[in-house]
């Protein structure tokens, strides 16, 4: 089975059944060829070379079930990604949530920790995060715990490292790390704000409203137009007038009816503010 | 309408200009382009070609659709796919042959969208990036060309995809040139 090959259209609806069965977890919504290429990335890495033969691996065995649902979503990159939306998001608005008395922020889909620890660094750099909530939600446990446990994986550390220098020459990264046993972590204190939670953006209500900021970036890639359109319908409806919403820089809300909702606050990084009413 | 997908590394930029700007205005044809480039520079690339290009250059957004006439570069640190809706799917997932854009990705999906009506062109580089896509661009009954090794300023790419699969052609630059011109 190769990463890239064609599963038969029957096959790949029974494995989106499958998971869903299994699993409750929902991926009729994905973009269909990044989803296929999912599955057959998966298979590959697995030796699993039909489609038969994943259906029945899946519901013969929880780990792999566990597994593969998890390496069908798409993990983010690194931390501070974009570095000059972190740039932006820090010296604009993070600068305006410091009036704020208490700030709720939600990370919807989280799949990594990257944009949740460089969130929280950047809250922590202008002294407000212990004034916020921080929700980090995700259908999968295993992407919840992984973001728990504070680990992170060496191979990002460079370029993470490398990103957050570009928003401040003068700060380390490894400021915000701790070592054990020769792995980093991100500092458990950082994390005392955030509430996970397991969570589907399609299926599951939000953790709470009232959201001054919602960080949602590059997880409409994966989505169809209909899901997308749906999704940020639902998001809107969760954040306060005035509130911020912050989507991929390659993303667009075109197909959406959000005039009316939000205005861009910056076009180059796609931050959107929702509009007062 | 020809789907045209051009891949490309290390030492390809200036044959992608000289295509770019030999190419006729009001050409009939989509160009899909995917060449290997710092994943933290967003700006720059579309400019630095679009000076001399004939046709209109831009990175699409994701769920764009696809129009003819137009030279579409993967964005930075995003891999591209076109679906059977005519739509860019761009993804970030892991990188394919350490690559981000992945020309490999690229070219499977362009197989797969446009099939017998795809054109793979690969260009030079410095990994192998590219191989296997080209290969489904032939096996899906499209026509692949590879920039003749010879001309090429680093030789591992186009090398590893005439071991790959038996290529329609092997070109220089001038030649490939003729060929868009023709390509009806």
């Amino acid at each position: 089975m190769d990463e890239f090959l064609n599963i038969p259209h029957e096959d790949f609806r029974k494995i989106i059944s499958t998971v869903r069965t299994l699993r409750d977890v929902d991926f009729s919504y994905y973009s269909q060829d990044i989803l296929m290429h999912r599955m057959t990335r998966s298979m590959y890495m697995h030796g699993v070379q039909t489609p038969d033969r994943l259906v029945n691996k899946l519901m013969a065995d929880n780990y792999f079930a566990d597994l593969f649902v998890s390496e069908i979503f798409v993990p983010t990159t690194e931390m501070f990604r974009d570095y000059s939306m972190w740039k932006f998001l820090e010296d604009n608005i993070v600068e305006k949530l410091k009036n704020e008395t208490l700030c709720k922020i939600w990370i919807p889909q989280i799949c990594g920790d990257d944009e949740l620890y460089s969130l929280l660094v950047i809250l922590h750099r202008k002294r407000i995060l212990n004034r916020c909530t921080v929700y980090a939600t995700s259908p999968i446990h295993k992407i919840l715990n992984d973001a728990k446990s504070g680990f992170i994986d060496q191979k990002k550390l460079e370029i993470s490292s490398a990103n957050f220098k570009k928003i401040d020459p003068d700060a380390e990264l490894t400021h915000y790390l701790t070592r054990e046993d020769k792995y980093d972590y991100f500092s458990s204190q950082l994390l005392d704000n955030v509430i996970f939670l397991k969570g589907d953006i399609i299926s599951t209500p939000p953790p709470d409203n009232g959201f001054n900021l919602v960080l949602f970036r590059d997880r409409m890639l994966y989505m169809n137009v209909q899901t997308k359109k749906m999704v940020v319908d639902n998001l809107a409806k969760t954040i306060v007038s005035g509130g911020y919403f912050i989507i991929g820089i390659r993303e667009n809300l075109s197909g959406c009816d959000y005039r009316g909702t939000f205005i861009p606050v910056s076009k180059n990084e796609n931050i959107f503010v929702k509009v007062q009413k | 309408m020809g789907n045209i997908v051009i891949g490309g590394s290390a030492g390809s930029f200036q044959t992608v200009t000289a295509l770019l700007s030999s190419i006729p205005r009001n050409y009939p044809h989509t160009i899909f382009l995917c060449l290997h480039r710092l994943k933290n520079v967003r700006g720059g690339f579309v400019e630095a070609l679009s000076l001399k290009s004939n046709i209109p250059i831009c990175e699409p957004f994701d769920k764009d659709t696809v129009m003819p006439g137009i030279a579409y570069l993967a964005p930075a640190n995003y891999h591209m796919y076109v679906d059977a809706n005519n739509q860019f799917s761009l993804s970030t997932e892991e990188p394919v042959n350490h690559s981000r854009p992945s020309i490999d990705v690229t070219f499977f999906s362009i197989a797969k969208t446009f099939k017998t009506d795809s054109v793979g062109i690969l260009l030079s580089g410095a990994n192998k990036d590219g191989a296997l896509g080209l290969k489904a661009i032939k096996d899906a009954g499209g026509t692949v060309i590879v920039q003749s090794p010879d001309e090429c300023q680093v030789k591992t790419m186009t090398t590893a995809a005439i071991k790959a699969t038996e290529v329609d052609h092997i070109m220089v630059t001038n030649e490939i040139i003729d060929f868009l011109k023709n390509l009806k």
